[in-house]
Formats: C-alpha cells, sequence, structure tokens
C-alpha cells in the first residue's frame, strides 16, 4: 500500500506537465448501430500504470484493439508520441513500440514457449533471404543467437525459463498468458496494452503478476490494462478511467474512484 | 547405367518434387494456391522461348523464366491479400485458366499448337543439382527469422500481426518465392519433354501439385518432397495391373487419408522419439 502511494504522488506531478504518451481524442466506434465507444477521450502519461475499468460491454477491450490496430475507429484521432496511429498496420504500431495482449490468449499453440518469444523479436531484428543463404555452414546467425538468448533471458525474467521447451498449448492458463506477457515485452515496447492479465489465475498467480507489472513499469514501460479484478487495480494502478457505454464516466486516482458515487452508481452497484 | 525408363520417372519426380516444394512455401503461410500450373507455364514458355530462339544458356533462361514468374506471382498476391482459405483458392484457380487461355492464343508461343523443337537441356544432374540446393534452403528456412515468420501466421494470422510480423512483406515474399520455384520446374520440365502445350499446365497440373503435399504431409518440408515422388512412382509400379493402375492409385489415396489424414510425414514423425516409441509398441506386442 505504501508503494501505492509513493507512484500516486509521481503521477500528479507528470500529469500537469508533460503531454501524454498516448492520446485518444474522441474515440468512436460503432458496430452496426451499436456504439461500442462514443467519443472516447483518454490521456495516458508517460510511465504510469493506467487502468481502464468498467462493467462488460463497456467497451473496454474496443479500445485496445483500436489502439493496437486490430479494429479501424469509425471516427476518431490516435496519437502516440504525437504521431497520428490513424491507417497504421498493426505491426507498424508494434515497430513504433506499442504492445497487447489478448483477452483470450492468441500464443502460437503448435510452437514451443522459446519459439513463441523468438517470433516476437521479429520486427526487431533485421536478417533477410540473403543472410539465410550466403550464412556459412555449421554456424548460426549471429542475429538468430541473440535472439535466442533474449528470449531465454524475457522467460527467466517472467519467470516460466523451465517450461522454454514444452509446446504452449500444454501449458496452464496462467502461465499461457505469462508467454503472452513475454511476447509483448520481447517487442520492446514504450507502451504495453494488458487486457485483463489476471482473468483465470489463482490468487498467487495474481500476486506475482501483480508485482510483474510494477516490475515492468519500474523498467520504464507505460502499461494500460483492463481487468475486472478491483483488488489488482486499486493496489497497482496510479490513474483509473471508468468507462460505462462507451463513454468515460470518471477518471482520478484509486482511492478518488473508490469514493466517486457516480462509479458505485455504474459500476459497483447502486445499493451502496 | 541407368535405364531411360527409370531416367524419365527420376526426371518426373524431381519436377514434381520442386513443384509440391512451390505450394508449399505459401502454403505454410496459410496460402493455398491452385495457381502452380500457371506460374510453371510462365516458367516453361520463358525458358524455352530464351533457349531456343535466342540461344541463350540453359541457367541463364531457368533464371530467367522463374524470375519472370516470380513478378507475376507478386502481382496476382497483391489482391489475394486480404482473402483466405477457399476464397484465395477460387482466384488462384481463375487466375490459373487465365494464363493457360493466354498461351493457349498467344500466336509467338504457338498458339494451340504448341511449342516444339526446345532444346533437350534437362539432365539428372542438373536438375537435382537444383532439388538438392532447394532443400538446403528450406532446411536453413525452417528455423529462420523469416520461417517462424510464416509459421506464426499460419497459426493465427493476427496474432502474428500484433507481434509485429508484416503480414503483406511476408506472404508477397512466399507467394512470389513459391511462383520462383514453380517457374524452375517449368524450364526443367520444357526442356526434358522438348515440347511444351498450354493444356499441360492447366488446373489438373495445379491440383496434382496440391495432392503432392496434402499427401506427403505440409508440416515439415520433406512432406511434400516424399509426397511427389511417391505419386509420380506408385502409378508406375502398378503398370503391371495396365488400365486399372489408376483405380489402384486412386484407392492408395482414399486409404491414406483414412490412415493418415495430415498426410505421411509431420513434425512428430521426423522425430526421433517417435520412432523409439513405435519400436517399443511394436517389439512389446
Amino acid at each position: 500500500m505504501v508503494e501505492g502511494k509513493v507512484s500516486s504522488g509521481r503521477i500528479e506531478m507528470n500529469l500537469e506537465k508533460t503531454r501524454p504518451l498516448l492520446d485518444i481524442r474522441e474515440a468512436t466506434k460503432t458496430f452496426g448501430g451499436f456504439n461500442a465507444l462514443n467519443k472516447l477521450d483518454v490521456k495516458i502519461q508517460k510511465g504510469t500504470i493506467h487502468a481502464i475499468i468498467g462493467p462488460n460491454g463497456s467497451g473496454k477491450t474496443t479500445l485496445i484493439n483500436l489502439v493496437s490496430g486490430l479494429l479501424k475507429p469509425t471516427s476518431g484521432d490516435f496519437f502516440f508520441k504525437d504521431i497520428k496511429l490513424n491507417g497504421l498496420r498493426p505491426d507498424r504500431r508494434t515497430a513504433m513500440g506499442i504492445s497487447r495482449t489478448f483477452q483470450n490468449i492468441r500464443i502460437f499453440n503448435q510452437m514451443s514457449t522459446l519459439e513463441n518469444i523468438m517470433i516476437a523479436r521479429h520486427c526487431r531484428t533485421r536478417s533477410g533471404l540473403l543472410d539465410l543463404i550466403f550464412r556459412p555452414p555449421f554456424k548460426p546467425l549471429r542475429e538468430e543467437v541473440e535472439i535466442r538468448k533474449k528470449a531465454e533471458e524475457l522467460l527467466q525474467f517472467i519467470g516460466i525459463f523451465h517450461r522454454k521447451d514444452l509446446k504452449a498449448s500444454s501449458l496452464p492458463l496462467g502461465e499461457q498468458r505469462l508467454i503472452e506477457m513475454a511476447q509483448a515485452l520481447a517487442t520492446e515496447p514504450e507502451l504495453l496494452l494488458l487486457d485483463e492479465p489476471v482473468t483465470g489465475m489463482t490468487p498467487k498467480e495474481k500476486d506475482s503478476v501483480k508485482s510483474l507489472i510494477q516490475k515492468i513499469s519500474k523498467m520504464g514501460i507505460t502499461v494500460l490494462f483492463i481487468e475486472h479484478d478491483m483488488r489488482v487495480v486499486m493496489d497497482i494502478s496510479d490513474w483509473i478511467t471508468v468507462i460505462n457505454f462507451g463513454q468515460k464516466i470518471a477518471e482520478g486516482k484509486p482511492d478518488q474512484i473508490q469514493r466517486d458515487p457516480v462509479v458505485i452508481d455504474a459500476y459497483l452497484g447502486k445499493e451502496r | 547405367m541407368i535405364s531411360p525408363f527409370l531416367q524419365t520417372i527420376l526426371i518426373f519426380g524431381g519436377i514434381n518434387a520442386m513443384m509440391a516444394l512451390s505450394l508449399y512455401l505459401p502454403f505454410s503461410g496459410g496460402q493455398l494456391s491452385l495457381a502452380q500450373g500457371g506460374f510453371m507455364a510462365i516458367g516453361a514458355y520463358t525458358s524455352a522461348v530464351l533457349t531456343r530462339s535466342f540461344g541463350i544458356p540453359f541457367g541463364l533462361a531457368l533464371v530467367a523464366g522463374a524470375s519472370l514468374s516470380s513478378v507475376v506471382g507478386i502481382g496476382v498476391c497483391f489482391p489475394a491479400l486480404r482473402i483466405k482459405g477457399i476464397y484465395l483458392l477460387l482466384l488462384t484457380l481463375g487466375f490459373n485458366e487465365v494464363i493457360r487461355v493466354f498461351f493457349l492464343n498467344f500466336k509467338y508461343t504457338g498458339g494451340v499448337g504448341g511449342f516444339g523443337g526446345i532444346p533437350p537441356l534437362t539432365n539428372l544432374f542438373n536438375l537435382y543439382l537444383v532439388l538438392t540446393l532447394l532443400i538446403f534452403f528450406f532446411h536453413r528456412f525452417q528455423n529462420s527469422r523469416l520461417g517462424r515468420a510464416l509459421e506464426a501466421i499460419n497459426q493465427d494470422q493476427d496474432a502474428a500481426e500484433a507481434r509485429g510480423v508484416s503480414l503483406t512483406r511476408m506472404k508477397t515474399f512466399a507467394f512470389g518465392a513459391g511462383a520462383f520455384i514453380a517457374g524452375l520446374a517449368g524450364g526443367f520440365y520444357a526442356h526434358f519433354v522438348m515440347f511444351i502445350e498450354s493444356e499441360s499446365f492447366g488446373f489438373y497440373r495445379s491440383l496434382e501439385t496440391m495432392i503432392f503435399v496434402i499427401f506427403g504431409g505440409s508440416q515439415v518440408f520433406w512432406g511434400p518432397i516424399v509426397g511427389a515422388f511417391l505419386v509420380t512412382f506408385i502409378p508406375e509400379s502398378f503398370r503391371f495391373l495396365q488400365k486399372f493402375r489408376f483405380e489402384f492409385f486412386g484407392a492408395c489415396l482414399v486409404l491414406m487419408m483414412i490412415l493418415r489424414p495430415r498426410g505421411l510425414l509431420d513434425e512428430e514423425v521426423c522425430q526421433w522419439r517417435w520412432w523409439k516409441e513405435k519400436f517399443r509398441v511394436g517389439g512389446s506386442k
């Protein structure tokens, strides 16, 4: 809890002075007449752990899909470090430093855990066809060795190094989520988007992911995450945005949000 | 040393193996193509015209034919980038017909009469040299950065894109390189049979190529090669059945699909462990 207070202090300073790392302006997404997002403005400050909460179907995942480029917005602008993201394909955004995980885990099931991480080094490496053809025999490419080393380091960091040669599909759900986080980190992001990172985990696993997210944040990576588990959200986030029916209904520090009557109304239940 | 009959079969086996590899490359990235016959035609006609009418050396003509085929392949790939599965199959099938009918009506290369008088330059040595180089390439490609990216696209293309793999680049590359290999196979084919006509590169050729890959297995690159050789050899080995030999070949295909629906070779079979376990189970019985 003490740590939470310290990081909220850091935030107050940041919010006033710096420009946001990610600036979402009037994001709107319509699915056949249904407004999943309606003119949503969110600013994500550099170096923060930013949580987005809201009831089911409020548009949280849609927001992440718009930022990562999986979906195209109906209208609205997205700026990352003052560069407009609209129209860029997902792989370009990954190369720019936006990386994500999926709510329904999407790792490559037929590959080993290590290969899953190695694939994510794709956009940070160069070697092409010619390197492949003209490499001397029995001597792997230097870049290939680096990819492997980096991937192993990440697996160690995330704590599943002992699983590196197992097929990804054979691991339990919690560890599959960790693989996906390691994948996202392997692309060297500046902004990490986590879509429900602790869903389906045991309390013990949740705690380790919580401290993992804090460690990632200390590395200088900005984290934007969606989560339903209020304990996790309140413990680690510096700033919380609450959305409902595709619109922002509140934002603030965890203790403000906990006290906000609008939020309690919409999200935690009316009778309080 | 080698009987002409065996030599013919080995050469067709090699050409078919090349065709199978040309389909395997885009297929390992999730793109199933029925246009390989068309790419083969481009390679065959281009290299044949170059050697016969312009006296250009065989090797150069082969590369020129394959390159042209690859350029056309990349051209086809762009409209095909966003479609998958059965729709891509139809698009490529349509393209194959476009190529076939083009050569059927193109007077310069003989039109309906076909294109003859091609010098017989293909032999076991140069064909198998190129096939070996291709195998060497696929072996390296498999565990490389690009090979992994293609496999990732095959498994989940949205996730691959989210991990920074450019779908446009990888798919264009796979399709273009596949067309290049098909063009090479076409060049070897033309300089072996010495007479080509557009009918030999129609739908049936593409379908046959797909049979090689499905028969042999599409998970590892050895699958299509083994498939191509078997599908070339099996009908020949049933020759004593005379006119009924294709019946038996058909039955073989049906059996195969029942026994090993994912093809003869898959990743498991290629691991030493699988054979050890097989052997142990067999021994304990």
